[in-house]
């Protein structure tokens, strides 16, 4: 029997040991290590500009930042990359938009507004097809999950969901523990080396003196993005990476279709579309425009109407809650050409502006 | 709690633990409580009145015929409707309110009742102690809680595997000494489940889902690749999840019988059926068709047909009939839905009915190609022949219905381009796929299972070889493979595909 024990004890020390040791180290959701994104928020909060950190937590920087933030917020901007870099003039708007935001996004950033008794004058949402693919529950940033589940909690008075809004510590511990966490950290250690995580680079945030593109990405003090130079491609360039995506019929985020927009998930979007008109908020919604190539493609293929029925159903929405409708899916209402996207998914900073002013009269 | 997840792990380490350290004569009630633990964690508490139901039933039934009081027959019939209306109610309402709405244009709302957990596995077991008792070939059990505990034992309520009273009883209730030996044994079995499941089933069932999707892109030979695929996938799937069940009974010095056994190398589909999930093969070849063959109604149709038909073809002509009720069970066993009835129930029927009749035009054919019964060449045609017809028939397994599944095959005549559909399914999935360490990791799992199943076949321990390494080597292997498994693995992302049978 103690032969037994021993080896049950030495297996799960040899199994363990690196797994913790990586896993809390290395820790790349930050969850045990916040010094990052903790001081990254502090140098924003001062009204400094800083380098863009790799390893931040998009979900968790939002958390920290509304939950910490002591300037003014009129206008908040959500949605996806197109439009964390949009250069607004309104001083007092912030830019909650997160990588690649699903419906669960949305939920989440207006959760955490709710939660932290944040009321703005305007909010404005850049809607993409595939955010209407996954739940509200299945937000992309998982740091915002649970006040995602919170805020369809008081728009539909479920109580069947829980009303956590934090990992908390038991499962922060869990994590630790967790294979799947193991594997992100051994890929984070491969990519930039442990020299990186030993001498203390992945806890320094870098104050800049300009919001011009440079090497790194750059975030501002509202939180805008402002791409990194390298970010900048050119036609030929965007052209060619476009085709590789249409040969391998494999759109960015949408897969290889989107046949229908799901009637539940957009029904939870009108829901809180109506939410925010009840509470006095004034709210725009962005449609932005695709890459020329990719949108004749989804006009040629029959995968993708799903983009055509949605951008129906928004301006459908639009009408009936008197909501204005900016930007248009389709670049060539917005006379939108490939020269005008910094790569074949992002129109360039300026010319997003240019098409989120863009308002059409459609019948 | 998936059995591959650590707090499955630490629960069973838990109870091995606890298991051990206390007298014999209780150790049963812990048994008995994990198993009731792991239901609770895993179901919705009220179906556990279903089992609670067919206990019940089947402890009164068996103390009545041990009473040896009249109407033995009459008790029977009773408690077996008992469990298999319970069993239909609750499976298989949805499949009838879709049959009636289909044909009577009809709009029932389908019903969403929740079964209890494994029922499919533990009402054929429980139904085998019946039938056992009732026959007199199993002694009968006096305390319901050790009944209660051989129904809902807790590695056997994931999909098995099957078990007879007979055998499992004295297991689970007569003393029996630690063997560390065993649990080693045990453990190493839990360990290559576990990398079955997460390192190949798991990665395979992107590429699969992905080739089910869209039979118009993937067509003629890509069809085949995915049935095949698919029926690597679930026998890594379902013989991972064996693995790890029966390693844990291992664990608690319980012996379970095994459910697969080499399957690829069989030479025809009788044989494949004979060597996966064989213990559901066993029990509708016990409970139901020997006793079919043996009915009055079968015994004067047998004799009917020799009159007819003539001596050989009237002593085969009951047995395709008392195997096709078989094959209808097991295609409705397997799911609410036609496509298991066809798939699952009469494509294997009539294939192995083909087989059958067509042996001696086999036979013969293998003669004028100057092959010998054991010829490797033949071999390897009868091995893929099968493979093949098993696959065809587990297209419908995996499709998401019978018309689905029938538009799939209907696609394999299609003469297909075979380049396209290959750059699009490495585009689409490759990174989900996870790469070449994936493929890599994979390749070394399937080559040892070869080895494993090649032992098999030949009745030896593919573990034995292990034991003959110096215990550096051996450990170094052991941690090898655990991280192996750690880092290459899928977690979290999907339950077993028999899972909630």
């Amino acid at each position: 029997m103690r032969k037994f024990y021993l080896k049950v004890l030495l297996m799960a020390l040899i199994v363990y040991i690196p797994v913790v040791t990586l896993n809390y180290i290395i820790d790349p959701a930050g969850l045990y290590n916040s010094k990052i994104r903790e001081n990254a928020v502090a140098a924003l909060n001062m009204g400094n500009i800083i380098e863009s950190p790799g390893d931040m937590d998009e979900g968790e920087f939002q958390k920290e930042m509304i939950s910490s933030t002591s300037q003014k917020i009129d206008t908040v901007i959500l949605g996806s990359s197109h439009v964390m870099y949009i250069p607004f003039e309104d001083d007092n708007c912030y830019f909650a938009g997160v990588s690649g935001a699903h419906l669960g996004d949305y939920y989440g950033v207006i959760g955490l507004l709710d939660y932290y008794s944040i009321k703005p004058k305007k909010i404005i949402i850049g809607v993409d097809p595939w955010a209407f693919m996954y739940s509200y529950d299945k937000s992309r940033h998982t740091a915002m999950q649970n006040y995602a589940i919170y805020e369809h909690n008081l728009l539909f008075d479920d109580t069947k969901k829980e009303e956590k809004k934090e990992k908390t510590d038991f499962e922060k511990l869990e994590e630790m523990f967790s294979f799947a966490y193991f594997q992100s950290s051994v890929k984070n250690l491969k990519h930039k080396g442990i020299v990186y995580y030993l001498n203390g680079s992945a806890q320094e945030v870098n104050i800049v003196n300009d919001d011009k593109p440079a090497e790194k990405a750059k975030i501002l003090p509202n939180a805008r993005r402002i791409m990194e130079a390298k970010g900048y491609k050119t036609v030929d360039e965007n052209n060619l990476i476009a085709q590789k995506a249409i040969d391998a019929n494999h759109i960015h985020q949408l897969g290889n279709g989107i046949k229908e927009i799901n009637k539940n998930n957009f029904a939870d979007f009108e829901k809180l579309i109506v939410y925010m008109i009840d509470n006095n908020i004034e709210v725009e919604l962005y449609l932005p425009s695709w890459y020329p190539k990719i949108y004749e493609y989804f006009e040629d293929t029959g995968s993708y109407v799903g983009v055509f029925e949605l951008e129906t159903m928004i301006r459908e929405l639009g009408k009936k809650y008197n909501i204005k409708v900016r930007g248009s899916y389709d670049p060539s209402l917005c006379n939108v050409k490939e020269e005008d996207f910094a790569d074949w998914l992002h129109l360039k900073p300026e010319k997003m502006l240019d098409n989120y002013n863009v308002v059409l009269q459609l019948e | 709690m998936e059995i591959t997840s650590v707090s499955y792990i630490l629960f069973v380490l838990l109870s091995v633990l606890v298991y051990w350290n206390i007298p014999f004569k209780y150790r049963w009630y812990i048994l008995l409580l994990d198993s009731l633990i792991f239901y609770f964690v895993n179901a919705q508490a009220y179906t556990f009145l279903y089992i609670i139901i067919s206990v019940a039933s089947v402890y009164g039934a068996t103390q009545y015929f041990e009473s040896g009081r009249k109407n033995r027959k009459a008790v029977l019939i009773l408690t077996l409707s008992i469990n298999f209306i319970i069993l239909v109610l609750l499976k298989y309402t949805n499949l009838f309110i879709g049959t009636v709405n289909y044909l009577c244009h009809e709009n029932i709302e389908t019903v969403s009742w929740y079964a209890s957990l494994a029922i499919s596995f533990y009402t054929l077991q429980i139904i085998s102690y019946l039938l056992d008792c009732y026959w007199n070939v199993d002694y009968v059990e006096k305390n319901p809680l050790k009944l209660l505990l051989f129904t809902s034992f807790f590695p056997l309520m994931v999909s098995g595997p099957i078990s007879q009273h007979a055998q499992l009883a004295p297991q689970l209730f007569e003393p029996s000494e630690f063997c560390y030996a065993r649990i080693a044994t045990g453990v190493r079995r839990i360990a290559w489940g576990i990398a079955k499941k997460v390192i190949v089933a798991d990665r395979l069932a992107v590429v699969v889902a992905y080739l089910f999707k869209d039979p118009d892109t993937f067509s003629g030979v890509w069809v085949m690749i995915a049935a095949v695929l698919f029926v690597v996938e679930l026998y890594f799937d379902f013989s991972g999840c064996m693995d790890i069940v029966i390693g844990v009974s291992e664990c608690f010095g319980i012996a379970l019988v095994e459910n697969f056994k080499a399957p690829f190398l069989s030479r025809t589909v009788q044989e494949i059926w004979q060597r996966w999930h064989i213990t559901l093969g066993l029990w509708l070849k016990s409970y139901v068709m020997y006793p079919l063959l043996k009915s009055q109604v079968l015994l004067n149709f047998g004799s009917a047909c020799k009159k007819k038909l003539g001596k050989k073809a009237g002593k085969k002509v009951p047995v395709y009939a008392a195997m096709l009720v078989v094959w209808l069970l097991m295609g409705i066993w397997h799911g609410n839905s036609w496509k298991y009835v066809v798939g699952e129930g009469l494509w294997f029927w009539f294939v192995i009915v083909m087989e059958q009749i067509l042996e001696p035009f086999s036979s013969k054919l293998r003669k004028v190609l100057h092959m010998g019964e054991d010829s490797k060449i033949w071999r390897m045609f009868q091995c893929g022949r099968t493979i093949i017809l098993f696959s065809i028939g587990m297209i419908f397994f995996n499709s998401t219905d019978l018309p689905a599944a029938i538009y799939m095959l209907s696609k394999m005549f299609v003469i297909s381009d075979c380049v396209t559909p290959f750059n699009l399914l490495i585009n689409n999935v490759g990174t989900e796929f996870g790469g070449k360490s994936a493929l890599w990791s994979m390749g070394i799992i399937c080559a040892l299972q070869v080895f494993v199943d090649v032992k098999t076949y030949r009745n030896e321990s593919a573990q034995e070889i292990l034991l003959h390494f110096p215990i550096a080597v051996r450990w170094l292997c052991y941690i090898g493979f655990v991280y192996l498994i750690i880092l290459e693995g899928v977690f979290g992302k999907s339950s077993f595909i028999y899972f909630g049978f």
